[in-house]
């Protein structure tokens, strides 16, 4: 396959950003998309010019590192895919490939396709746990769990933080993001006891970063290559709306922390 | 109070409040379009129920807390929207097309259309402006004569579409309403999906159909001066 | 010399107890005044950073990666093992200890891996308080499988992703300690340089990754946690950043390297497609549960595989090792897929991968049992190779995986340099010269969550706070030789990527040094990697420079202290003239079987760094009082 890849370049956050054409031959149909950025970025060295940054790790599609928009789309044209196991006989001979950051106010750039994604850390720190010291536990079959609330439960872990409900949703909104989490640990029996506090410190959390509404575009569901369901988002606002107006904590000071770096 | 504060002070409560607010505007237009549909029984049933309403004890105060509410509605709608354009600055990506950027802001537009039509009625059918002499007549029973008054107006063919066109924008506004609000309020699960979807289907073209039949019956000469 | 490994006095199931008792305890005010630098915010390292916040301890966590949920331990599939017995089926602490120690071919310590077994269970109800949703059964109660081989069923899993899940809830935990403020988390931070005071270990230097500034850290102890280095063979099942740096800057200050020749090879992964491929994806082993293994007995047999009939396939699992057949541990089914494919029997584009062939599990079970089972992963390898699995055999072949080896630690899990601790599967401790699996997660949350954290006390009770400030002339050397190796990097400026260079060195690696290995293809490869070696520092192109982010330095860097690690464990892979787990020397050998030489070789090897002259064996000898020796043997 021949192929241009149409790359957004930019130097840092404070320069102005533009596309760079990069043509590219003799791709083979089992190429993953990666490879295809590795071998522009070793033709670029091999040509004494700075690759394209770009994020990837595990190439396994579980660390939720990479994050291109491909033609428009999180993660590229097929869903329940991450970039990095989108192959290249997905996309045809000739063609012209556009490939950008993810932005948004919160998930600002870094360099080229590098973005800092660390607002949904942040969000994590808020309350994403259930707190238990290590060594208090009972024994794990203490609490018997349903097997159906525990696979729900499991669907919402699946979450990767990658992002990409952020990068496809025209608000730039993380609310698929923090519904995964809430929903996880709100399901458990072992998540109960901090649920009211949890959903509205991390919704706080969500909202100083500067993410965008949710207006049920759903957008994001597509987008995720975990196929995580938007209806998390419908039980987000439920759990949200029954610790604002019913929890019975409310009023309890929420704090942040400080973070270095 | 406190906890209605503590609601407006964040995202998801403020989407509730558009939400609930958007639910009485919801029930609202299915209760005017009901109204409006005694049209077709004759000229002293919509006259009659016109009656009912103007002589109404509550009259002012439905009004008023309508106009609350759609406020409510609309400064609620336009801050989300601005936050959310906040939130994402550089609002179309190299890859995608212009219609879809226009689609996916289709709630604000309809919304803001929706609002100048609002005032345009309002001025229009209700407080008579431009109307002149049609709007000062009286039936047999001596009501307000509220049928020749919309048939006078929407044999003007400018008049009859416009209302189609801005009940165009309302189909589009309530298409995405009727599954949003479900969802917003935390009613949602995948397999409601189907069923919302159609429920939402069937109440934008009950309340949209049944608005522009009236215009367009009286275009096409069905609804006529008696 | 090795230092004493501390382990416990009594019996075998007593020892952790004696120590705990033994240990010198902290009170809650000193604790506060003592302060721990992580390295590595994966299983381990996440989980001890959480634990000894939890104790009052002052931490900072490090990570190169831009969150500690994107560590290389979220891609763990198969499960954890604990020794809970909840199935009733005779499980017990020995019967875990036996298999581990078993399975690692008696080459890890006794006291050690009879620990880890001991608070298996403790993990897992650790791990369910925290949220983690393993599976289930219909009554609530926790699921177990048996897993590689193991004949109780002690493995607990969620779905395939059980180390993203015990990740999870290691980073919320962590979370929880960042909250409070007892964890400072410094993300995006390479470790580039350990720094020494008076022999013990005061502090690190990092690189910050997106603005390139070179920092300080001081600290009263200073825990490694930072992985293992499979990316030495280039292509591997480890996630790109998976690097030696900080064992091997540490090893290079003085500790001790143990075994570091001993590399998993995993049999079953999506074999190389093209030349440019980068990664290695691993399919679950429990695929060999139904999928049997074989190749055409004749060489390159251009037919399609479902024109091969019945008596023209070699099952060469089924056929050499009648007992286990598809089962077999993983070295020893690893090396068998070599084998055939050395003979020229390998199929696929390439001619290095083994059919795993599902014909025969489905006609005896149906579509719909396999189906069930395993649908998720034909789907995956359908994504991959574009193939139907239901139709053609999978291709698989083996790939690097893991490493036992890694820095020597005591059974305080502290190296020979005092304050220094290294947990997860950058020690070496208790894998021996093979891990079994579903035990590495069960390791790094040991040593993370139950084991350092105590241990950490008393080496802080001991050792008096050292008054130390930034401006120490220890940072100041220290800094100026990590700047002096980024600089070094940037004026090569040849004509090589970082990556080719990084591929010969893969090459060579897995051909002499993978998963047979012989004195002749290890002087070569020794001799091939220091010519590469003095290429790489002539012909390197390092783009850009070491003020921004950069990620061609920041490979380059990891890729240059691969290129003098992979002598070492060149080295190590020499001087051990037997045969033992994942190491499989030609030479020793009974009819292609493994042959251990326990008179001479039971012991763990120790290297010391010298300098420019040869690193020093040591030898940690290895006492078996409970475990028997014995020959493993899956025929």
């Amino acid at each position: 396959m021949n192929l241009v890849l149409r790359i957004w370049r930019q130097a840092s956050a404070e320069v102005e950003g533009r596309f760079e054409d990069y043509p590219v031959s003799g791709i083979s149909t089992d190429y993953s998309f990666l490879e295809v950025l590795d071998r522009i970025n070793e033709d670029l060295v091999s040509q004494n010019q700075e690759p394209v940054a770009y994020e990837m790790d595990c190439r396994e599609g579980i660390c939720g590192s990479c994050s291109l928009m491909i033609n428009g789309t999180p993660h590229g044209p097929r869903p329940a895919t991450t970039t990095c196991q989108l192959y290249m006989r997905h996309f045809h001979d000739g063609q012209t490939i556009t490939v950008e950051p993810w932005l948004s106010r919160a998930t600002p750039v870094i360099k080229d396709l590098v973005v800092d994604r660390s607002a949904l850390d942040r969000i994590m720190q808020s309350a994403g746990y259930i707190s238990v010291h290590t060594g208090e536990a009972p024994d794990a079959n203490t609490i018997p769990v349903s097997k159906s609330r525990a696979d729900k439960a499991f669907v919402a872990a699946s979450c990767i933080g990658c992002g990409a409900c952020i990068a496809a949703c025209p608000n730039a909104s993380a609310m698929l993001f923090v519904a995964a989490k809430v929903t996880h640990l709100s399901l458990l029996p072992q998540g109960e006891p901090e649920r009211s506090h949890r959903v509205r410190a991390m919704v706080v959390a969500m909202d100083r970063e500067g993410f965008g509404n949710c207006s049920n575009h759903y957008e994001c569901a597509k987008a995720c290559p975990k196929s995580i369901p938007v209806s998390l988002i419908a039980r987000l606002n439920r759990e949200f709306q029954h610790a604002g107006l019913l929890g019975h904590e409310y009023g309890g000071p929420i704090h942040h922390a400080a973070h270095e770096e | 109070m406190k906890r209605l504060l503590y609601l407006l002070s964040t995202t998801i409560g403020r989407k509730l409040i558009v939400a609930l607010t958007g639910i009485v505007l919801i029930l609202f237009v299915v209760g005017h379009i009901s109204g409006n549909l005694t049209i077709y029984i004759g000229q002293s049933a919509l006259n009659n129920y016109a009656h009912f309403l103007q002589t109404s004890p509550m009259l002012w105060v439905m009004r008023l807390s309508m106009l609350a509410i759609v406020m409510l509605h609309v400064a609620l709608g336009v801050a989300v929207t601005q936050e959310n354009s906040l939130a994402r600055p550089e609002s179309c990506h190299a890859g995608q097309s212009w219609y879809l950027h226009v689609y996916q802001r289709r709630m604000i537009i309809s919304g803001l259309v929706l609002l100048a039509f609002i005032a345009v009625h309002v001025a229009h059918l209700t407080l008579g402006a431009g109307i002149g002499e049609v709007f000062r007549l009286k039936d047999a029973s001596g009501h307000v004569d509220v049928y020749s008054r919309v048939v006078t107006t929407f044999q003007n063919a400018w008049i009859a579409w416009a209302y189609i066109a801005a009940m165009m924008f309302l189909a589009i506004h309530l298409k995405h309403t009727v599954r949003a609000v479900f969802q917003t309020l935390g009613f949602s699960r995948e397999s409601y999906f189907e069923f919302l979807e159609f429920l939402s289907w069937m109440v934008t073209l009950a309340v949209v159909g049944g608005f522009i039949s009236i215009p367009l019956s009286v275009q096409l000469g069905w609804l006529a001066l008696l | 010399m090795i230092p004493d490994a501390h382990i416990p006095r009594g019996d075998l199931g007593d020892k952790w107890d004696n120590c705990l008792d033994s240990l010198h305890l902290l009170s809650p005010a000193n604790k506060r005044n003592r302060s721990v630098i992580v390295v590595g915010t994966g299983l381990a390292g996440a989980s001890a950073a959480a634990t000894m916040s939890e104790l009052g301890y002052r931490v900072d966590a490090f990570t190169f990666h831009d969150s500690p949920r994107r560590a290389h331990s979220i891609a763990a599939q198969g499960g954890i093992n604990a020794s809970k017995n909840y199935p009733n089926d005779g499980d017990s602490h020995y019967r875990l200890f036996i298999d581990t120690i078993k399975g690692g071919d008696f080459r890890s310590r006794e006291a050690n891996v009879y620990r880890l077994a001991q608070i298996s269970g403790n993990i897992i109800d650790q791990c369910v308080a925290q949220g983690v949703p393993f599976a289930r059964e219909y009554g609530g109660y926790l699921d177990n499988r048996s897993f590689g081989g193991a004949l109780v069923s002690r493995t607990f899993y969620a779905k395939g992703q059980t180390g993203q899940q015990l990740l999870l809830g290691a980073y919320g935990a962590m979370n929880r300690q960042i909250h409070q403020g007892g964890v400072r988390l410094h993300t995006r931070s390479e470790m580039l340089e350990l720094v020494l005071k008076e022999g013990r270990a005061c502090g690190i230097i990092t690189r910050n990754l997106v603005t390139g500034r070179i920092r300080r850290h001081m600290a009263d102890a200073v825990v490694l946690a930072t992985g293992g280095y499979s990316n030495i063979f280039h292509r591997s099942t480890n996630a790109f950043g998976c690097n030696v740096t900080a064992i091997y800057r540490a090893y290079k200050r003085g500790a001790l390297f143990a075994n570091p020749c001993f590399t998993q090879i995993h049999p079953t992964c999506i074999p190389v497609l093209h030349e440019h491929q980068s990664k290695l994806t691993l399919m679950s082993e429990s695929l060999r549960n139904h999928g049997r293994l074989w190749v055409p007995k004749q060489v390159d047999d251009p037919r399609e595989p479902r024109n091969i009939p019945e008596v023209e396939r070699d099952y060469f699992l089924e056929r050499k090792y009648p007992a286990y057949g598809n089962l077999s541990p993983r070295d020893i089914s690893s090396r068998t897929v070599k084998e055939v494919c050395d003979e020229g029997r390998g199929v696929g584009a390439m001619k290095h991968s083994v059919y795993l062939d599902f014909q025969s599990a489905i006609e005896e079970h149906g579509l719909d049992f396999i189906e069930q089972r395993y649908g998720n992963l034909f789907d995956m390898y359908r994504h991959i190779c574009n193939e139907d699995p239901y139709l053609r055999p999978m291709k698989i072949y083996p790939a690097a995986h893991y490493t036992m080896g890694g820095l020597w630690v005591d059974y305080h899990l502290m190296s020979n340099i005092p304050g220094l601790f290294v947990i997860g599967e950058a020690n070496f401790s208790d894998h021996g010269a093979n891990r079994l699996g579903a035990s590495a997660l069960m390791q790094g949350l040991a040593d993370g969550y139950f084991i350092l954290p105590q241990t950490i006390g008393h080496y802080f009770a001991e050792a008096d706070a050292q008054p130390l400030a930034l401006d120490d002339e220890v940072f100041d050397a220290a800094e100026q030789d990590a700047t002096r190796r980024i600089n070094r990097l940037l004026a090569v400026a040849g004509g090589q990527t970082v990556a080719s260079l990084h591929r010969q060195l893969g090459d060579i690696m897995w051909h002499h040094c993978g998963m047979s290995r012989s004195e002749q293809d290890l002087c070569s490869a020794i001799d091939q990697i220091q010519e590469l070696r003095d290429e790489f520092w002539k012909s390197v192109n390092v783009t850009g420079t070491s003020r921004d982010l950069n990620q061609t330095l920041e490979y380059a860097g990891r890729v240059a202290d691969f290129m003098e690690f992979a002598e070492l464990m060149c080295r190590d892979a020499l001087a051990r003239e037997e045969s033992c787990g994942a190491h499989f020397r030609e030479e020793y050998q009974n009819k292609a079987e493994a042959r251990r030489d326990d008179e001479r070789f039971s012991h763990v090897a120790a290297w010391a760094y010298r300098g420019e002259a040869l690193p020093e064996r040591f030898e940690e000898k290895l006492a078996f009082e409970c475990a028997r020796l014995m020959e493993r043997d899956y025929r």
